[in-house]
């Protein structure tokens, strides 16, 4: 009998793992099964359930749980409730994503050499990362009352010029206290961006700014069209992980305006929230699969977008 | 979603009202507090009856070991209790957590998670109730000694569902009414308003005299309301069943007789009757306006009358505020149910038995000390010479109560309206219409009803 050489195709290297889970790299499958456990049953679990329970009656007033189609969604829709809370939603994480990164990207450009005096502002400016959201949006409703230190510094400055008293409801304006706590919510959190976008200016090779610099490139040129193309892997992080946080914001808006005045800063998650205390758990995970698909929608192109722009640099 | 009138942010501990008032002026007659008080046979009575099960109670306390886990909201009267509680019963040891604010939300948030502590303490009426599933989750007390020493008709309208009772009352009800800086009103020259055409006038008189003529907390929302509420008042007298008629689907939130409360209330913001910032102004804020005199009238609770006293002092408040009982027709005042203890089905029977102690001392040996260190009027029979001194404010509330009293709609409603207040203050900036805010809590209703199951919905 003969046997015939069968050719063996080259094992690709993503099945090495599988294989050496019995064969001897024991070590990486006992790494790799915590997290895999915690992720299972802390997030994708949730998640799964989120698109079940989206889709039932269950509340709190009630032991059974029954299918009830979109209804929570219907109903939702019906209401106002939704379309106001996503406009909110929209209108909040545009201005935070974008103040965010402004301010970040300015600071990381003016303080990107580590000279002693830059690494103390690096510092001082990532301080309010470290102060708790709760803390600084507390602290912010304070200075921004009516007769708070903002109106009474500003009625200060005023007052040297001729003016009258300053009294700006901040926090009571239909239109703008949205955007101011959007503003607020940037101030706290764009220390991480800024380390990033340092990080990424540090990263790029001295001699390529050297090069440009000896062309005749002025400051402004650098930056334009060698340092920020070169800092696009840190634009799609800090771009991406902005526009989610800021999708996803909560604590900020309990602690500012707990989603006044007339439920203008209501957005999504403060929503979930209230029908959660309420016991309204069918409206509640519906919101929150609301939450997880505009997520989905807008972080999935932007980072194909982003990538994208990374390549064709 | 529910802001409910019980979204206090200051502890309950000057209460006005005696329980039997409340019951006989609900009901609609009208009493003294003499008639309504129980003789001192009676009060003996009940003690004596309440005390063999007491003694056995006890034995419970003296024999366990363990923890109690207790959750509730973060009142500081609760404090020194659970403190002396601890103090009487070393072996047994309470871990207690206080909800902060959003009570309501915190609250139910843990209790949908499936959280069930030893011994719960949430709002008494039959719409927070029925948002806590009471029949299917909660321990039913119908048979505790507590029951019989509690004033009559008190458990009837606040905890009791299906005839059955699921908590124990030891706080006093709470008043619906208005503050106001009695200072201001004297130089102003402006007399207690005694129906709604009279509070416009007053209002229109304090602007003229420089001040806001009514102070409103958009900021933490809650507060606001308080003033639809008042102007209900009437209309719930004249028809005690309307909200069981509500309950059953045969009248809708968009009735006239409630779209009223919120036209009178656009009324007055379009006579420039509240402050500038009433969107966002807080509720300390508010307190603090009222009592510098830079606002003459905040709609609230009696029980908040004891957040003035903490915000200054006795002295102060008693020489600066009162608290007056109006409506749109008549000065009546309105009372809702405050805080009750529920014991959580746990599985556990004999932390279970714990609970129902813990309930047992603290209505009957504690009691007298709990109403010392409150500044309260008791609950429990037999403790009407033991009332403590309580600020002039809650003195005058509890004279308009003795005289004319309704029970508020949260009482007798069996499903949630929704976010009223926040209704509310959409009308205010403009974006809602009276009749907008009615539609929307009718909505609300109607969805909450289909989901407790009450029939017709």
């Amino acid at each position: 009998m003969t046997t015939t050489a069968v050719p063996v195709k080259p094992r690709r290297r993503g099945f090495e793992l599988g294989r050496s889970v019995g064969g001897g790299n024991i070590h990486i499958a006992v790494l790799l099964a915590p997290a895999l456990f915690f992720v299972g049953l802390f997030f994708i679990l949730p998640n799964l359930l989120n698109f079940v329970l989206a889709f039932t009656d269950w509340t709190s007033r009630r032991s059974a749980i029954e299918w009830n189609g979109v209804d929570n969604f219907s109903s939702l829709i019906d209401s106002g409730v939704l379309g106001a809370s996503i406009v909110n939603t929209f209108k909040f994480a545009i201005v935070n994503t974008i103040a965010i990164n402004v301010f970040a990207l300015g600071l990381a450009l003016a303080l990107e050499r580590p000279t002693r005096r830059n690494v103390l502002l690096r510092a001082i400016f990532f301080v309010p990362v470290l102060i708790s959201t709760l803390a600084a949006g507390y602290v912010f409703a304070s200075v921004a009352q009516l007769g708070g230190l903002l109106n009474r510094a500003l009625t200060a400055l005023t007052g040297l010029a001729g003016g009258g008293p300053v009294a700006i409801e901040w926090l009571g304006n239909l239109d703008f206290t949205i955007y101011l706590v959007a503003l607020v919510a940037a101030w706290k959190w764009f220390g991480i961006n800024m380390l990033v976008y340092i990080a990424g200016l540090t990263a790029i090779p001295h001699e390529v700014v050297e090069a440009a610099r000896v062309e005749g490139a002025s400051t402004w040129q650098v930056i334009r069209h060698v340092k920020i193309p070169l800092l696009a892997p840190a634009f799609t992080f800090n771009l991406t992980l902005s526009a989610i946080g800021a999708l996803s914001a909560f604590d900020i808006i309990v602690a500012t305006t707990k989603g006044g005045p007339a439920k203008t800063t209501e957005v999504l998650n403060f929503v979930l929230f209230r029908q959660m205390g309420t016991g309204a758990f069918g409206y509640a995970t519906a919101i929150s699969l609301v939450i997880f698909v505009l997520i989905v929608v807008v972080a999935i192109p932007l980072i194909f977008y982003l990538r994208r722009r990374e390549v064709e640099l | 979603m529910i802001q409910s009138l019980s979204r206090r942010g200051s502890p309950l501990a000057t209460l006005a009202v005696v329980g039997a008032l409340a019951f006989t002026a609900c009901t609609g007659a009208t009493s003294s507090s003499a008639a309504a008080a129980p003789t001192a046979a009676e009060s003996a009575a009940a003690t004596e009856e309440a005390a063999p099960s007491a003694s056995e109670a006890t034995s419970i306390l003296d024999t366990f070991t363990g923890t109690i886990n207790v959750l509730g909201p973060a009142h500081d009267q609760y404090k020194k209790m659970f403190e002396d509680f601890q103090v009487a019963y070393p072996n047994i040891k309470l871990d207690i957590e206080y909800a902060p604010d959003p009570v309501e939300d915190n609250i139910l948030s843990k209790w949908a998670t499936g959280e069930r502590p030893d011994l719960l303490i949430f709002h008494a009426n039959n719409n927070w109730m029925s948002e806590l599933n009471a029949t299917e989750t909660l321990v039913d007390l119908s048979d505790q000694p507590f029951v019989s020493r509690t004033k009559p008709g008190l458990l009837e309208q606040t905890v009791t569902i299906e005839g059955k009772v699921y908590g124990a009352l030891f706080d006093d009800v709470n008043l619906d009414g208005m503050e106001y800086n009695k200072e201001v009103f004297a130089a102003a020259g402006v007399e207690i308003p005694t129906n709604y055409p009279e509070l416009l006038a007053a209002c229109k008189t304090l602007r003229a005299f420089g001040v806001d003529p009514l102070t409103e907390s958009g900021g933490d929302a809650w507060p606001t309301q308080i003033l639809a509420y008042l102007m209900w008042s009437d209309a719930i007298k004249a028809d005690p069943d309307v909200i069981r008629k509500i309950n059953r689907g045969e009248v809708k939130w968009t009735d006239p007789r409630f779209v009223q409360g919120f036209e009178k209330f656009l009324e007055l913001k379009n006579n420039d009757c509240f402050n500038a910032d009433f969107l966002s102004r807080t509720h300390e804020a508010s307190k603090a306006a009222l009592l510098a005199g830079n606002a003459a009238m905040y709609p609230m609770l009696s029980g908040a009358i004891s957040g003035l006293v903490a915000a200054s002092d006795l002295e102060t408040v008693n020489k600066k505020i009162g608290f007056f009982g109006i409506s749109a027709e008549t000065p009546v005042m309105s009372w809702e149910g405050s805080e009750a203890l529920l014991v959580p089905q746990t599985g556990d029977a004999e932390k279970q038995a714990v609970a129902l102690a813990f309930i047992d001392w603290l209505t009957g040996p504690y009691y007298a000390t709990y109403l010392a260190d409150t500044n309260q009027y008791p609950v429990i029979t037999g403790f009407d010479d033991k009332i403590p001194v309580v600020p002039d404010a809650l003195t005058q509330a509890r004279s308009y109560f003795d005289k004319d009293g309704v029970a508020e709609y949260e009482q007798t409603l069996l499903a949630a309206v929704g976010d009223i207040d926040g209704a509310i203050l959409e009308m205010l900036a403009g974006k809602k219409t009276p009749l907008e805010v009615a539609e929307t809590i009718q909505r609300n209703f109607e969805e909450n009803a289909k989901n407790v199951g009450l029939p017709g919905f």
